[in-house]
């Protein structure tokens, strides 16, 4: 087991987080990968008239990687919901799962990039596809389009990679060391004898050989000064520790040391993104023999600086220089904290957790933080979205008598407008795969369906919906008059996606229901209505009656309040909605027993008519 | 002199620390004018030196055998 096998850096980072950073910087079709997305490659034109079918149309749900152990490649696994691949003279070879295989290269020489180099489709044969010759071979040829714009493209997966990116940005190579573990590295050292070093927390390693290390200590010659040399300095990396030892000669006008040894460990430990080297005993253990050859200031001064100073100068592996340290006696002021602090590596995205040092070198542990791209939900649908125009026809201008509840009968001008409703339906659609088939109903009778291909001279080429039903006048004010078993002729082209309407201005009003099947590619059925009123008749009253109709509805209101609990204002709004909140406060107040209520019921008959009265007398009494 | 002082338990280290009383407590006594030339050749010893606590605690301690002053002289002029 290894973490370094001779290298000088080794980078660890577990599968799961590659594909995250995969995700995150590499497109496809120019696309990124936030699933769902769809891979299309567009077919050649086909029928009449000529219209695009996609050869590869797929929908790709989620993500994996398969890395290949031993090497610097992989497969970015793209999953598939469901597609359909088009080849010529085959028909639709549907796909209801499958997967396209993404060819990776783990790009040496960079840090940690990707190069897309082939994509393959997998997908279960049916026996639509058993039947297509080669189907394998040709459906790969078109699928593998979808890399046209990055196939052989150098994509950066670790843009924010920090200090470690500029050590391996040259020379540093990669292999996936098992099938979760992917790393890169530079030195000279044995790929074969590397070793995952990643543990269950942890996502990211980062392995710095001792031989770098001890490059960045302080050798024997700068630990030298003119009095004292350092004859001997050895690190050596433990696991756990940096064992520090070494030899020293001394000699002045009046003393010498011949051979004097040290030793001391340094201990490494993490707090929060800076790593502490804590020395262990906080003074190095110190051995010599000191000759004084006659009793002088400076052997004295070397007895003193020796068994006390000079151990202090080990401080000089991560803070003050040794050439300080070496002041004359009284000048040399001691390191206020034994232990020396460095931040560690920043690594984007990495929280370094643990930092030991082992026989090897120094070895982080940390976790790359976030987890790729959270897709939104999506779900197939389609929606209809309505355009409506009138032209009016004929317009006429009268006077009639209207009466409000609680109001004397008053006249009031109006000007009743007779027009040509038209509705445009047009269906939107979202993750579904084309060709999709559309059809019309209304009111439960199917609409036929245009033909595309034919191309109509004269006529508006519109088909007719005839069916009996209740229309309604616009007249009179304020609810119109309901005409029941009236022949209505509604026109229409029902043509793919959209649907045309347009209504007689004899019909008057009327309301239907537009009811949309669609079926996609796949088989996949999909609904969707809208109700629509169509409009041939309306009337339109000026301020006058609105402000009749204001005072209408408050003293109605103020009737029925007047022994009867207090429910709330009428809201100002149209008519429709006056009559609403009255109809309701009447209903309340008749189940509360108050007369007063009963006695605006035939009032309210006549205003409205029996048939809404009713209706909201039974909705209410039965709550 | 050199003889007692290396017989004394950390004697080498006692010199370097107050050498006037390291020689009384081996039993060399110096007339008033030896001292008094003595303090004035090398007043850096023979006068106070404030280091009164450490010579107390040096003496006290057995020699641990890692660290040793081994004195080959007393003077200059003695050892040349």
């Amino acid at each position: 087991m290894s973490n370094l096998s001779g290298f000088d850096f080794v980078c660890q980072i577990r599968r799961d987080k590659l594909l995250d950073l995969i995700q995150a910087n590499l497109t496809v079709q120019g696309q990124a990968l936030v699933t769902p997305f769809r891979l299309v490659v567009p077919g050649p034109p086909i029928g009449l008239p000529r219209r695009r079918l996609n050869a590869v149309d797929l929908l790709v749900k989620s993500l994996d990687l398969a890395l290949d152990v031993g090497a610097n490649t992989g497969t970015l696994i793209l999953r598939l919901e469901a597609g359909v691949i088009r080849l010529p003279d085959a028909p639709d070879a549907i796909l209801a799962g499958g997967t396209v295989n993404v060819r990776l290269a783990l790009v040496d020489g960079t840090f940690i990039a990707v190069k897309p180099l082939e994509a393959k489709l997998d997908t279960p044969v049916t026996a639509v596809i058993a039947n297509i010759p080669d189907f394998a071979a040709r459906a790969n040829a078109v699928v593998n389009q979808v890399l046209d714009a990055e196939r052989n493209i150098d994509v950066d997966c670790y843009p924010d990679a920090g200090v470690p990116k500029q050590l391996f940005v040259i020379f540093n190579h990669g292999r996936n060391l098992d099938a979760d573990t992917f790393c890169t590295f530079i030195g000279q050292g044995d790929p074969a004898g590397l070793t995952p070093s990643i543990e269950f927390h942890d996502s990211v390693s980062l392995a710095i050989s001792s031989r770098v290390i001890v490059l960045a200590l302080p050798t024997a010659e700068s630990l030298s000064q003119s009095h004292v040399t350092i004859t001997r300095l050895t690190y050596t990396f433990r696991d756990g520790f940096i064992d520090i030892d070494g030899e020293f000669d001394g000699e002045d006008t009046c003393w010498s040391v011949d051979g004097g040894t040290f030793d001391q460990r340094i201990f490494p430990s993490l707090s929060g993104q800076t790593i502490a080297f804590t020395p262990v005993p906080v003074s190095p253990n110190l051995h010599f023999k000191l000759d004084l050859n006659f009793l002088c200031v400076l052997g004295a001064a070397a007895v003193e600086f020796l068994d006390f100073t000079f151990t202090q100068a080990f401080y000089i592996l991560f803070g003050p220089t040794f050439a300080k340290a070496l002041g004359i006696k009284g000048n040399f002021v001691p390191p206020e904290t034994p232990t020396q602090t460095q931040p560690v590596y920043s690594l984007g995205g990495v929280v370094w957790t643990t930092a030991f040092i082992t026989s090897e070198g120094l070895l982080f542990l940390g976790d790359h933080t976030g987890g790729g791209i959270v897709s939104p939900v999506q779900v197939p649908t389609v929606r209809i979205r309505s355009d409506e125009q009138a032209t009016a026809v004929n317009v006429i201008q009268g006077r009639t008598t209207v009466q409000g509840p609680t109001c004397e009968p008053a006249d009031f001008d109006y000007v009743e407008s007779s027009q040509e409703d038209r509705n445009t339906l047009t269906v939107d659609t979202a993750w579904l795969f084309e060709p999709i088939e559309y059809a019309w109903s209304i009111d439960g009778a199917p609409l036929a369906a245009a033909d595309d291909g034919v191309i109509a001279i004269g006529g508006d080429g519109l088909s007719t919906l005839a069916f009996t039903g209740t229309v309604k006048a616009a007249l009179p004010a304020p609810n119109g008059t309901l005409i029941p078993g009236h022949a209505v002729k509604l026109f229409y082209r029902a043509l793919g996606r959209t649907l045309f309407l347009k209504a007689r201005p004899e019909d008057l009003n009327y309301d239907i229901r537009v009811e949309l099947r669609a079926t996609d590619a796949l088989g996949r059925v999909f609904t969707d209505a809208a109700n629509l009123t169509m409009t041939g008749d309306t009337v339109q009253f000026g301020q006058d009656y609105e402000d009749y109709m204001d005072r209408c509805v408050k003293a109605a209101t103020d009737l029925v309040n007047k022994k009867g609990r207090k429910q709330g204002k009428v809201r100002p709004g149209e008519p429709q909605e006056r009559w609403k909140d009255l109809l309701d406060m009447v209903a309340h107040q008749l189940r509360e027993g108050n007369p007063e209520a009963e006695v605006l019921i035939p009032q309210l008959m006549t205003t409205v008519g029996a048939k809404v009265v009713g209706k909201a007398l039974m909705v209410k009494l039965i709550v | 002199m050199l003889r007692r002082i290396a017989e004394t338990p950390n004697g080498g280290r006692l010199l370097c620390l107050d050498p006037q009383r390291l020689l009384a407590d081996i039993g060399v006594e110096m007339t008033p004018e030896c001292a008094q030339e003595a303090r004035l050749s090398h007043p850096e010893f023979f006068g106070p030196t404030g280091r009164e606590h450490a010579y107390d605690t040096t003496a006290a301690c057995a020699p641990d055998g890692s660290v040793s002053v081994t004195v080959s002289g007393l003077f200059r002029g003695a050892s040349t």
